[in-house]
């Protein structure tokens, strides 16, 4: 049982190194505010653009049409009287604002938010399952975030076995439990 | 060097496991759980020392706005931010499960203030979205730990990895999980960097 828990608990770790690391990065961009490095790109083209159906279903047309991928809310989609449409394109670090007329001329307006906002817009991911990798990324979210959990319960069993250490580390993670609950009530 | 290494991981693993299970079970529940909305509890008029317009300083908008709050029942809370706006100044001060919404009219003797509460799972997941940038006091030793936490991550991962390269027996599997997790991670990045599908 130890040590299909203990391989377990190694495993799982394997898998999910690289979102710990990723995480551990991104907090702590998210703590201090890090941003990145914007740019924007202002491009062109015609494409066959749908007169009928609903606004985002022909948004999403037009988006598909363009080459861009992301999600298009239905808030975000605004008619023009000549029939055109104005729509949001939304990716983790990237949004397009797409203006396409009724001839099918649309213009559209990339922003790049730059590489601090690609590391902390992973962070956590998760619901925007418009592509294949969004939705994998998802997955993988869900997968190491129960594997913190696991990890949390087999690390203080793990510790718990170790007779000579027992007491120092159960004493250490009591005390550290202690100090959190005590911050957390200070604050609530 | 085992033993040391070893002792890091788990000393530093029991000493973050409380810390680490609240933002693991918030973190959740900001995904799934659909969030928990906080309604009002109060509104009232207290008396404040009176502000000045666009331009009056900042420190006098926030402790005028600090000590309605106070007087309207959130005692200690860190200002988030305040801003003029349609001829008034608007501030939140907030503490983690409860926050007060200000208004100072320019020369008034009294703020309007409105009290919202969290339900206790919304409260807790609030404390996901302490950080450094608006933290006070209190606040701030809590962003603190999240700092310390991030970093420990970091560690955990690094002193992991080399626990499994310490261990004598086979270790095919763990260097493939661990390839072709690192190689997912990182074409995952470098999508979002170049923008290619």
């Amino acid at each position: 049982m130890r040590r299909w828990l203990v391989d377990l608990h190694l495993y799982l770790g394997l898998i999910s190194l690289p979102y710990v690391v990723l995480f551990g990065v991104s907090s702590i961009l998210w703590n201090h505010d890090v941003r990145g490095t914007r740019t924007s790109e202002v491009w062109e083209r015609v494409v066959a653009a749908p007169h009928d159906g609903k606004p985002r279903d022909r948004a999403v047309a037009v988006r598909d049409a363009l080459g861009l991928h992301g999600l298009v809310h239905e808030r975000d989609v605004r008619q023009a009287p000549d029939g055109g449409l104005r729509f949001r394109v939304i990716y983790p670090a990237r949004r397009a604002t797409v203006e396409v007329d009724a001839t099918g001329h649309a213009r559209v307006n990339e922003t790049y938010y730059g590489f601090a906002e690609v590391i902390r817009a992973l962070h956590g991911f998760h619901g925007w399952d418009v592509s294949a990798w969004g939705y994998s990324w998802m997955l993988f979210t869900d997968l190491s975030v129960g594997a913190f959990a696991f990890f949390i319960v087999t690390g203080v069993w793990l510790a718990w076995l170790r007779v000579n250490a027992r007491a120092p580390l159960l004493g250490t993670g009591a005390l550290a439990a202690v100090v959190t609950g005590a911050l957390a009530a200070w604050i609530w | 060097m085992y033993p040391l290494i070893r002792d890091i991981h788990a000393y530093l693993g029991v000493a973050l496991a409380a810390l680490l299970a609240i933002y693991t079970w918030t973190g959740f529940e900001i995904v799934h759980g659909g969030g928990k909305r906080p309604r009002e509890i109060a509104r009232s008029e207290p008396s404040v020392t009176p502000v000045g317009g666009a331009n009056d300083a900042i420190a006098r908008v926030e402790a005028a706005a600090r000590a309605a709050a106070e007087q309207a029942g959130l005692a200690g809370g860190a200002v988030v931010r305040a801003r003029f706006e349609k001829g008034a100044w608007r501030a939140r001060v907030e503490r983690v499960s409860q926050y007060a919404e200000v208004t100072l009219t320019p020369g008034s003797s009294s703020a309007e203030v409105r009290l919202w509460r969290y339900p206790a799972r919304g409260g807790v997941t609030q404390l996901h979205h302490v950080s450094l940038t608006d933290a006070r006091g209190a606040r701030f030793a809590w962003a603190i730990a999240i700092d310390v936490l991030s970093v420990a991550l970091i560690a955990f991962a690094l002193t992991g990895v080399l626990l499994f390269l310490a261990l004598k027996r086979e270790r095919r599997l763990g260097w493939a999980l661990l390839a072709a997790s690192t190689l997912y991670t990182l074409g995952s990045i470098a999508h979002l960097v170049t923008g290619a599908p």
